[in-house]
């Protein structure tokens, strides 16, 4: 069943639009990449390929780590996977359009070409060919025929450079206009040329939300981008393109994440919506004076999928923590009434879940005890998402500017403090937004300040850990790739460290792991430099807490022990069992390793479904959450997000319970109070019902910019059970039932290629049955044409006197003349072969009593006979015709034989002497009239029931009885006798045949075999 | 030979005709087999139909029309405006017509409704009442042992041979009671010999006919032969 | 209204008024019953009528629709409005109406009839190639019974009375057992029509 996200209907699996309000009901199914089956959620194979639906075997390539110059700048949704030991990533936990753009080491983008579809593996030659001094020669336009009628308008406007490399000519269309749009931008100036029609009805640049508004940074506008859409166009016009390196390794729609712009502090509020900014408006602390000019950071084409997926209305669910971004100018509506303390008020680290909600304030991490800084954002925060806030570290030296990268509809959720993020850091740049917050990135050497924020989606910026918050910490962080989402591990090593590695800017990685959404909570933290907090970092040196986990989620955990040192423990997860993990978190066997990781805690349900699927068991070493954590919970509409196909994890040990308590953390939250209609949007329940087995379909993006590619996070949810449903216990089912359902259910999944039983209509008579039919036709003509011909006056049979006709006999005898009689002709045509004899014998007896005859027949036919068996005689008699069947019956009875004496009732049918029957019972209940009875033979046995009753004085049953009461009464009839014997002779004929047979089949089988 | 001796003649060739065209179905399907079908079939409707009109004409508008005071005449012509009614019944698929169908539930729910009535009380009075007493009457002492066993046997028959067909003999699982399991079988059995009986009755009554059939071949035959 | 409603009344109050004229002895109601068994067989002979002209008109359509058998059709239209001017110019009784019914109707029909002799017989014998159970076997071996206790009896009374006896008895036994059923089903249906429950007069 479905539950439609609008109504909340159930709607039967194979629906797609809801049967109650017509919506469009997410993906229940998962189909196969490679035949297109539409597969039960539960299935690991493909029913009928026997295709792996599951990502398992997905491995990262062999690549040095980041802190050997590839950093990991990109770093996607990922689970611990590698061990804190090795520090490597896995290559192969990437999926397979991953595994091409990252490349197998840090001098050979070569390599890691050979993995990548064609389209990336020319943007891989390109990026890497400008990885070096050349990068900033790279944008020239694309080759026109390349690209779609519409687009080849908008690069006929724009400045072709004569440098345009041949292999943008294989890029997709889609790409290929991106990669034209992006010229040298060292070199180029801005042009803002006429934008497409297309976009003639786009609102004004001012009208955009501060991310989105160009006109803050015109000269670092690239002139192409005066062709883009107003959406793309908002993005290659973000102030970071001073910036003119060329992110090496990056595919071109990567490439204008690379431009990615220095944080330019824009006001974001005027660029809120309305909606929002009457949210904000309502909480004065979150007022729009006080937002923080969040630029937009996504200078990358590629942002714009996420731009899509933007939600403005999430922008203000975490308001920030000091400065620049007023949470309340991102807080949503639905989130305004919540109340948020005044973060000017709380100097003293107020206590985080003050302000956060209860089925949030499991997500955020605890802070140290001597945190000193208060993380005032924390309160503002609701509670489903304060628990996503991570701790800060105690020293977090690296100023991180991650809100230009944060998304509107997450700028809110920022905690950041901007004036501690001076420097962007441009190897991030390059990376797309949508990505760049996925990125944890640890670059060995942070030199130069870097904001990898920048290059990170809106939506993930804020997932940043907030490990850069101390230079050393960035500069030797280990590589984070390993906490990558394998789809996004190429991404990072290929985009991010070619291109820091030719710009000699070490990445900071652990910064791009975080979504913007979650980034602002980081920042925020980082921000604070809070005694006690985990120590970041060292260069050199494996990252193990983030390695065991997805760069995203880094920030939700606080850091690790080794890091850290206080209030995080290290949990080591043995990586060699990630596969046989995964299989058995489905299966419901998976094992828990001791010291449950934090990052189940600081997850989200439908994370943490995806945790062992793609981390199962890899080493990790991963700080302890607090036990708040473990309370995470998501709100439906993050519910939502979970891609298809995942669900629940098996409930998981309580990580809280061995985590070392970290004292303070709860109380540096304030509660909010959340309204009713929020708190009915909580999936309590959801933490609780985990489902039996996390999936992660290898999805295929079907249509939009990321079509072709694999391993995307679908839009649709691919939930198909309420959070809250709860199984109600049934009560047993017979077995019968069950089996009949199973039956069905078996049928229903047959394919259609099977051949199902379908009643056919029997095969005509073959020639057994028509020989059988002749043989009987043969004996019969024989035995009939040899009694007909030769028995001549030889009786064979003897006319009996039975009962029943000595009593109907005697009951005629005994009429006296003139007394009515009713004789019921009730035989047609077809059977006065038989019937006229037994009629004519009782109504030659009845006319030799002189009675008054009176013939009557519901048969239209019946008259007619009854006419004939007077023909031979002096009395005319008149038959009456009875419509009506048993009506008229009945009205005959009780209107004209009222005084009738005896009523004969001649039929060859069943129902009629029934009806006769019955309706002179019911018509003279009390003295019904004395009937007596001729029948054929056919109906002799059927009409025994009532021939024997009181009111029934004797009966002749077919031709014999005839004859025996022409014998009775020494009326005989040469011609009937002769029949009677013919008729004995066939009767042993019929008898015969009826034993061959039975006996003959019975020897010779069902089927004819012997 | 007068002419009732020329259409028996007559009668008898063309029966003879019909006979052997009928049977020489055991051959095989033929079109002349299929226009005595239809020749059958024509007629039999005609002589019914001819029937039913004589009956209309003759017993009821005769009466209605020899019908002195006007609520006679009222009782004989509503019935007539009801079969009116019903013949719009057959022009259902019509456009005028058709709308006025509708009319004819009413004479066919008073046909329904009175053929309903009269099944209910020829079933309970003349069915139901007296064959209950029949069964019970059959258990008499008069013709000890026999006459006992022959009653037992007929109840055990009838009873059991009623409730093959009722519901209650499984339980809610759906399994059949093993007490219900042999009664349903001995109904079964019980029912295999009636319905066995009825089929050796039809035997007897096809070959009656079979006999009575040839017999008249025979005698045309003859009756060609001899003269 | 006339579709449901009115039909509906019609038959539960004419069901009803019949039904108490059987079972109250009252007179008025007896002679309310007579008074509406009459008009439901006026009103069966319109349904008569009402089905020969189905007949016909379907007939009449193949004839000009179809192409095949053709003179099937023509034969049926010729045949019945034949025998329908006959049977109303003459009557029952009449020479021409006795001579279709003797000549033609009677031998036609009582061939087929005959017809179903060898092919009850031919099923019989292959009962056992269908249907290879202990039912079958009773089943022939009771119909051969009814066969010997129904004619040849009245060769060897003596040795096949007690036989037939006992054939009577499982015979009525059973017979009786089918006829309750018959009977109880035809009250039930009955009684589910006069109380409005089933209306198949109603175009339902």
């Amino acid at each position: 069943m479905i539950r439609c996200p609008k109504c909340g209907k159930m709607n039967q699996d194979s629906s797609r639009f809801c049967n109650e309000c017509g919506a469009t009901l997410p993906q229940t199914r998962i189909r196969c990449p490679k035949c297109g089956t539409m597969n039960p959620i539960g299935n690991v194979l493909c029913m009928v390929c026997n295709t792996r639906l599951l990502p398992l075997d997905m491995k990262l390539p062999e690549k040095p780590r980041p802190s050997e110059g590839m950093s990991g700048g990109v770093k996607g949704i990922s689970l611990p996977s590698l061990s804190a030991k090795e520090g490597t990533p896995e290559p192969t936990t990437l999926p397979d359009w991953m595994l091409g753009l990252t490349p197998e080491s840090a001098g050979g983008p070569e390599s890691a070409a050979a993995d990548l579809p064609d389209w990336l593996t020319d943007m891989l030659e390109e990026t890497t060919e400008i990885s070096g001094e050349e990068a900033r020669d790279v944008e020239e336009p694309l080759a026109p025929q390349e690209l779609p009628d519409w687009f080849s308008a908008l690069t006929e406007e724009a400045p072709v450079s004569p440098e345009t490399p041949a292999v943008e000519e294989s890029l997709p269309d889609w790409l290929a206009d991106m990669t034209e749009n992006v010229p040298d931008r060292s070199q180029t100036p801005p042009v803002m040329t006429e934008p497409p029609a297309w976009t003639a009805a786009a609102p004004p640049a001012e009208t955009f939300p501060s991310s989105w508004n160009q006109a803050e940074a015109p000269a670092f506008v690239p002139e192409a981008n005066a062709d883009l859409p107003d959406w793309l166009r908002s993005i290659a016009d973000a102030p970071t393109l001073e910036e003119p390196q060329s992110p090496a390794g990056l595919p071109a729609w990567l490439l204008a994440n690379a431009d990615a712009p220095v944080p330019v502090e824009e006001p974001a509020a005027p660029e809120l919506p309305a909606w929002l900014l009457q949210g904000a408006e309502e909480i004065p602390h979150l007022a729009p004076e006080s937002v923080k000019p969040t630029a937009p950071s996504s200078l990358s084409f590629a942002q714009e999928p996420v731009r899509e997926a933007e939600q403005d209305w999430l922008s203000g669910i975490l308001p920030e923590e000091s400065a620049p971004v007023s949470p309340a100018e991102a807080e949503p509506d639905w989130l305004s009434g919540i109340p948020f303390e005044e973060p000017e008020a709380a100097p003293e680290p107020a206590p985080p879940t003050e302000a956060v909600p209860d089925w949030l304030s499991g997500i955020l991490i605890e802070e140290p005890e001597a945190a000193p800084e208060p993380t005032p954002p924390t309160e503002a925060v609701p509670d489903w998402l304060s628990g996503i806030l991570i701790e800060e570290p105690e020293a977090a030296p690296e100023p991180t500017p991650p809100t230009e990268a944060v998304p509107d509809w997450l700028s809110g959720i920022l905690i950041e403090e901007p004036e501690a993020a001076p420097e962007p850091t441009p190897p991030t740049e390059a990376v797309p937004d949508w990505l760049s917050g996925i990125l944890i990135e640890e670059p060995e050497a942070a030199p130069e300040p870097t904001s990898p924020m920048e290059a990170m989606p809106d939506w993930l910026s804020g997932v940043v850990v907030d490990e850069t918050k101390s230079a050393a910490v960035i500069s030797e962080a280990p590589p984070v790739a390993e906490e990558m989402p394998d789809w996004l591990q190429g991404l990072t090593e290929q985009a991010v460290s070619p291109l820091t590695e030719a710009a000699g800017i070490p990445s900071s990685p652990v910064i791009t792991e975080a979504p913007d959404w979650l980034a602002g909570l980081e920042e925020q933290e980082k921000e604070r430099p809070a005694p006690g907090a985990p120590v970041p970092l060292s260069a050199g040196e494996p990252s193990e807490p983030e390695s065991a986990m997805p760069g995203w989620l880094k920030d939700i955990v606080p850091p690790a022990e080794s890091v850290s040192g206080i209030g995080a423990k290290a949990i080591v997860v043995e990586e060699e069992s990630e596969v046989e993990a995964v299989e058995a978190a489905l299966f419901g066997e998976a094992e828990v390793p001791e010291g449950p990781p934090i990052i189940e805690e600081a997850m989200p349900d439908w994370l943490k479904d995806l945790t062992p699927t793609e981390m199962p068991q890899s080493p990790v070493v991963e700080e302890i959450a607090p036990e708040t954590l473990a309370r995470a919970e998501v709100p439906a509409w993050l519910q939502g997000l979970r891609p298809p196909g995942t669900g629940p994890l098996p409930s998981l040990p309580e990580v809280g319970a061995a985590a070392p308590e970290v004292p303070g953390a709860e109380g540096q939250l304030a509660r909010a109070e959340i309204p009713e209609w929020v708190q009915a949007l909580r999936p309590a329940a959801a933490a609780e019902h985990a489902a039996e087995s996390p999936l992660f379909p290898d999805l295929v993006e079907t249509e939009g910019p990321l079509a072709g590619i694999v391993g995307v996070l679908p839009a649709a949810p691919g939930v198909d059970m309420p959070v809250d449903f709860e199984p109600v216990p049934l009560p047993e089912i017979p077995e019968f039932v069950v089996a009949h359902a199973q039956r069905w259910q078996q049928l229903l999944e047959q394919p259609r290629g099977i051949k199902r039983p379908v009643a056919q209509q029997r095969a005509r008579s073959g020639e057994g049955e028509m020989a059988t039919r002749w043989i009987v036709a043969l004996v019969l003509l024989a035995v009939t044409i040899l009694g007909l011909l030769f028995l001549g006056d030889m009786h064979l049979s003897q006319a009996l006197s039975k009962p029943p006709i000595e009593h109907l006999s005697t009951a005629i005898q005994a009429l006296e003349p003139g007394e009515p009689v009713v004789v019921a002709v009730e035989y047609g045509p077809a059977e006065a072969g038989e019937m006229t004899p037994i009629a004519e014998a009782l109504v030659e007896h009845l006319q030799s009593r002189g009675v008054h005859i009176t013939l009557v027949s519901t048969l239209p036919e019946g008259t007619g006979l009854a006419q004939g068996l007077f023909v031979t005689s002096d009395v005319s008699v008149q038959a009456l015709y009875l419509p009506g069947s048993s009506s008229g019956i009945a009205v005959f009875l009780n209107d004209d034989l009222k005084d009738a004496r005896l009523l004969v009732v001649l039929t060859s049918r069943t129902e009629r002497l029934r009806w006769w029957m019955e309706q002179n019972n019911a018509s003279h209940p009390n003295a019904p009239i004395p009937m007596g009875v001729g029948v054929s033979a056919a109906v002799g046995p059927q009409a025994l029931p009532y021939l024997e009753t009181p009111v029934v004085t004797g009966w002749l049953v077919g031709l014999p009885d005839a004859v025996a009461y022409r014998e009775f009464r020494n009326a005989r009839d040469i011609s009937l006798n002769r029949q009677l014997d013919v008729l004995l002779l066939t009767h042993w004929a019929a008898l015969g045949l009826l034993f061959f047979g039975l006996f003959y089949y019975l020897a010779r089988g069902k089927k004819g075999a012997v | 030979m007068g002419n009732p001796e020329i259409l028996e003649l007559i009668g008898l060739i063309v029966g003879a005709v019909l006979t052997l065209i009928i049977f020489s179905y055991l051959l095989g399907d033929h079109i002349l087999y299929r226009w005595v079908l239809a020749l059958l079939v024509g007629c039999g409707a005609g002589y019914v139909m001819g029937m039913a009109l004589r009956f209309l004409w003759w017993d009821w508008l005769e009466q209605a029309r020899a019908a002195e005071s006007p609520l006679l005449k009222i009782y004989y012509f509503i019935p007539l405006l009801l079969g009116i009614l019903l013949l719009f019944k057959g022009f259902s698929s019509l456009k005028i017509l058709g709308r006025l169908s509708a009319l004819g539930n009413i004479p066919m729910a008073y046909l329904i409704g009175t053929g309903a009535a009269v099944t209910i009380a020829g079933a309970l009075l003349g069915t139901l009442f007296p064959q209950i007493a029949a069964t019970g009457k059959a258990m008499t002492l008069r013709d000890f042992p026999w006459g006992l066993l022959r009653g037992i046997a007929m109840l055990i028959g009838t009873i059991s041979a009623l409730l093959v067909f009722s519901a209650r003999t499984k339980d809610r699982d759906g399994d059949v009671k093993p007490v219900m399991l042999w009664v349903r079988r001995f109904g079964e059995f019980f029912i295999i010999v009636a319905l066995a009986a009825a089929f050796a009755g039809a035997i007897t009554s096809g070959l009656t006919l079979w006999v009575e059939r040839w017999a008249e071949l025979f005698k045309t035959v003859f009756y060609f032969i001899r003269g | 209204m006339f579709k449901r409603f009115i039909p509906t009344i019609v038959a539960m109050l004419t069901g009803l008024f019949v039904l108490l004229g059987y079972l109250l002895p009252i007179e008025f109601l007896g002679l309310l019953r007579d008074f509406l068994l009459r008009w439901a067989t006026v009103l069966a002979v319109f349904a008569m009528l009402l089905a020969f002209l189905s007949l016909l008109r379907v007939h009449l359509l193949r004839l000009t629709r179809v192409r095949k058998n053709k003179f099937t059709s023509f034969l049926i239209i010729f045949s019945a409005l034949g025998t329908l001017i006959l049977v109303l110019a003459q009557g029952a009784e009449g020479q021409g109406t006795q001579w279709v019914l003797h000549k033609i109707l009677a031998p036609g029909e009582s061939a087929l009839l005959a017809l179903t002799a060898v092919t009850l017989i031919a099923a019989g014998m292959r009962l056992m190639r269908v249907r290879r159970t202990a039912g079958s076997i009773v089943f022939v071996v009771t119909a051969a019974l009814v066969l010997l206790t129904t004619v040849i009896y009245n060769v060897y009374p003596d040795i096949f009375a007690v036989l037939r006896q006992g054939v009577d008895v499982l015979t009525m036994a059973g017979m009786r057992g089918l006829l309750f059923g018959v009977a109880l089903g035809g009250t039930l249906t009955g009684l589910r029509v006069i109380l409005g429950f089933d209306r198949p007069h109603s175009d339902e």
